[in-house]
């Protein structure tokens, strides 16, 4: 195997990260860290197989109790001999991180990972509470072998409080964080949010850049805390505002707005093709309604307010749906952004994967991964002038980086790499 | 000692993305001076409103957005209010904007002159779609931004259209994500003196955004499907479990039962006809008993409060926890005993509960020092000190209405 070497770009070039993330709210944060120039090293063991993070491990011998994820996220829907390379899940996160393994449950390779946190900034982790401990890698002892250490820790509810141990999926905490009681159709039927995993993604990384700044300024390393279900609580603050102010469950709106109207969404000609549209004020109404060609039933005086138009939103959304009904929604939301109402197709992914903006602007790059193949990615999300940001390298495939890490990091001779590999630390397939 | 201590921000963002990336720079220790037009950030229209009535220093979404920054009200289109906001540009470490493309430019600002005047400067633009790109003059609400940004063609009812998020999520994360990119660009330029332009695109956080377009985006890569939106919350799942409420009012949820969580499940309910079941059907008595097993899970519920189920399935490694809303929120006895919601006064809202730290770094590094300013409430102070505009100046210029 070829040693890759990361080129030098983003403004965190020279910073180091072990990533310790499983599924994706931990893998998140570090693929942003990642895009930013940082080294992220993912720890793996070829004695542990991650099936939050890769799937299942034989996802057409339907051997495994849960199926993670569906066909539709594998190459031509073929998982191949080697699935857990070629996930999407994995493989759209993983893109700019290098992959290494270690028998962490050991103490050959709790000292590998050890020499190696000497050498990194941080790390983060989404493990269920009380992993780094059970593995004898605590705070304490990382802090210990390098006080400057930065420690990004992201369990649901948080390192302390009665109920910290708590674990669970995504709709678990969604209910538990107050969103599914305020999400959905307006006549009660509840939406699942599909949001805390995303939310975490930057929380983490901000946490972890603060950390390495107080650590640059004191020299003090230490614990960061993403509280999932707190970050994702943040998020709703408005809405615990109304709770507070008004002592109630704020209304569910479903697609409509409290301070807007009309909102919502229409359906375009085409199966399941749909536009959206908000009229903040009296000069986003006047765009509608001349994007509509002045329609009499749009032009009574009582519409010229909100209130007015909210007392009449069923009567203006069907003016509005006859109107998309035989139109495209690209053309819908052209012509209403060209009167200066503020309007967007529902974009699928393959939408959005052929849309001119996200092209011109370079969002989406090729990338060859050795099991996968070339495909388009998403690339960062977010752009800089001077320190200019890109996608280096696709995924890797388990243990792509062994010879990088061991050899070049950490100065293994060619003995000792292979007296590793046959310990069982080092390897490219899971046990 | 806050990690953003010492660092000062000039905050030109309206509505809810921009701000909420200022947010979380003033929450953790930054100086944030907040500049507004004439007339204010139009998010103070926005409600909640104590009883619905609209009042612009009482807006709660305001509220949330702007706390810790101090208020300066600036009209940035005329010359004089230009020059004042150059002089303080050029003490500023960052300078975080929301407006459309171009729009600093008109007013002699442009981010790159900026940055010449001062080097070390980072610019973050936080846009719907960036500063560049035949959308870039586009304008995006929440709902605008669910839409395109994804994936709200598979969120919803199959049957219905499809639904957007709660409230202004997708604009927050925006925010939160224009942080990240900030804070790495502004180590930068603390290292090697080099400030930048960064340009955020709502469109491209909500796009790129790992929960879950990114993945869906590389599943249509890899196998050509899009994702679908589903009949309904746990469909084609074993039809047990599901909210149950206990013996105080208050509902737990079950979720959708994982396979690996029924005999674990069995174990808490400790009801013998449903063990017995397990024991002969295994799996399969999730979908065909469905309704015995609901009853025992309902019963067992009752029987104690939701809390005390919640906590006594966790111990027994069932995860099942309490269902709450915004306003339960407020009362939640975890979120309470780590100290999440703080009291704060606003000079014209009064006290409120303000939500807490988003993450807490090294020794915490959150904390509310003040509520959201009201229109101009710092002008006089700031400009004074900043941008050494005070005395017959000053009084001349808030007559003309270029500062308020």
């Amino acid at each position: 195997m070829t040693i890759d070497h990361q080129p030098r770009f983003g403004p965190l070039e020279g910073v180091r990260v072990l990533d310790l993330t499983i599924a994706l709210a931990g893998a998140f944060s570090t693929m942003l860290l990642a895009d930013l120039g940082a080294e992220v090293l993912k720890i793996e063991s070829i004695q542990h197989y991650p099936t939050p993070t890769k799937g299942p491990r034989n996802p057409l011998r339907g051997d495994d109790p849960v199926s993670l994820s569906a066909s539709r996220d594998y190459p031509d829907m073929d998982p191949g001999e080697d699935p857990w390379n070629r996930l999407s899940w994995f493989n759209a996160q993983a893109r700019n991180k290098r992959d290494v393994t270690m028998d962490l449950t050991r103490d050959r390779g709790r000292e590998i990972f050890l020499q190696l946190v000497e050498r990194s900034n941080g790390l983060v982790e989404n493990n269920p509470p009380g992993l780094l401990e059970k593995l004898g890698l605590g705070p304490e002892v990382l802090l210990e072998r390098n006080p400057g250490f930065v420690i990004v820790r992201m369990p649901p509810l948080g390192l302390s409080g009665p109920d910290s141990a708590t674990t669970g999926f995504g709709w678990h905490f969604e209910d538990l964080g107050g969103f599914l009681r305020v999400q959905g159709y307006s006549d009660g039927e509840e939406v699942g949010s599909i949001f805390m995993d995303g939310a975490s993604g930057p929380a983490g990384a901000n946490a972890f850049l603060m950390g390495l700044m107080h650590s640059r300024a004191t020299g003090e390393g230490g614990v960061c805390e993403v509280a999932q279900v707190e970050n994702m609580i943040c998020h709703i603050g408005d809405l615990v505002m109304d709770a507070a102010m008004n002592c109630r469950v704020p209304t569910r709106w479903g697609n409509r707005s409290p301070d807007f109207a009309p909102q919502g969404v229409y359906r375009c000609v085409g199966e399941d093709n749909w536009v959206v549209l908000t009229v903040r004020d009296e000069v986003e109404w006047s765009g509608l309604r001349a994007a509509l060609d002045d329609p009499l039933a749009l032009a009574a005086r009582e519409l010229a307010t909100v209130e007015g138009r909210r007392a009449n939103h069923d009567k203006i959304d069907a003016v509005i749906s006859a109107w998309t009904a035989g139109r495209d929604k690209i053309e819908v939301f052209l012509l209403l952004q060209s009167h200066g109402v503020p309007a967007g197709p529902v974009l699928d992914e393959q939408d959005a994967s052929s849309d001119p903006h996200l092209h011109e602007r370079g969002f989406f790059q090729l990338l060859e991964h050795p099991s996968a193949g070339v495909h388009l990615h998403a690339g960062p999300n977010f752009q800089m002038s001077k320190t200019p940001l890109k996608l280096w390298r696709a995924a890797p495939t388990l243990g792509q980086d062994n010879e990088y890490v061991y050899k070049e990091l950490l100065g293994a001779t060619q003995e000792e790499y292979a007296d590793l590999v046959a310990d069982g630390h080092i390897g490219d397939t899971y046990l | 000692m806050q990690p953003l201590s010492g660092i000062l921000v000039l905050d030109l963002t309206e509505w809810v993305a921009g701000p909420y990336c200022t947010k979380l720079l003033a929450d953790y220790g930054a100086r944030v001076i907040k500049i507004e037009r004439p007339g204010g950030d139009p998010e103070r229209g926005m409600g909640p409103f104590p009883g619905d009535r609209i009042d612009r220093e009482c807006s709660g979404s305001f509220l949330h957005l702007n706390t810790n920054k101090e208020g300066v009200v600036i009209d940035a289109s005329v010359a004089e209010g230009a020059a004042i906001l150059k002089a303080l540009v050029s003490r500023a470490d960052i300078v975080v904007e929301s407006f459309r493309p171009g729009a600093l430019a008109e007013w002699g600002l442009a981010p790159d002159d900026l940055i010449v005047a001062n080097p070390s400067l980072v610019v973050t633009s936080v846009t719907p779609f960036g500063q560049h790109g035949p959308y870039r003059d586009m304008v995006m609400t929440e709902i605008v931004a669910f839409a395109m940004g994804g994936p709200m063609n598979a969120s919803g009812n199959a049957e219905r259209e499809p639904m957007r998020l709660v409230g202004n999520v997708v604009q927050m994360q925006s925010g939160a994500t224009a942080c990240v990119a900030t804070l790495a660009a502004l180590m930068y330029a603390q290292a090697g003196g080099v400030g930048q332009h960064v340009d955020v695109a709502t469109f491209e956080t909500q796009n790129g955004s790992l929960d879950r377009r990114r993945y869906y985006l590389l599943s249509y890569e890899y196998s050509g499907t899009v994702a679908q939106r589903s009949t309904a919350v746990g469909a084609g799942r074993p039809a047990a479990g599901g909210r149950f409420e206990g013996a105080d009012g208050v509902q737990v949820t079950t979720g959708r039962i994982w396979p690996d969580h029924v005999g674990r499940m069995v174990a808490v309910l400790g009801d013998e006809r449903v063990a017995r079941l397990w024991a002969d059907k295994g799996l399969t008595v999730m979908a065909e008993h469905a309704q015995e097993i609901n009853m025992a899970i309902a019963q067992w519920v009752s029987s104690r409060t939701a809390r005390d189920a919640m906590r006594e399935a966790q111990a027994g490694g069932w995860p099942v926890v309490v269902v709450n809303d915004p306003l339960r929120l407020l009362d939640d006895d975890h979120l309470r005993a780590r100290g999440y919601w703080v009291d704060a006064p606003h000079p014209v809202a009064g006290t409120l509960p303000y939500a807490g730290p988003p993450f807490r770094v090294v020794n915490g590094g959150w904390s509310l020092r003040r509520t959201a300013p009201t229109l101009g409430q710092d002008t006089e102070r700031v400009l004074a000190e900043l941008a050494d505009v005070d005395g017959d100046r000053f009084t001349a210029l808030r007559a003309e209405g270029v500062v308020a």
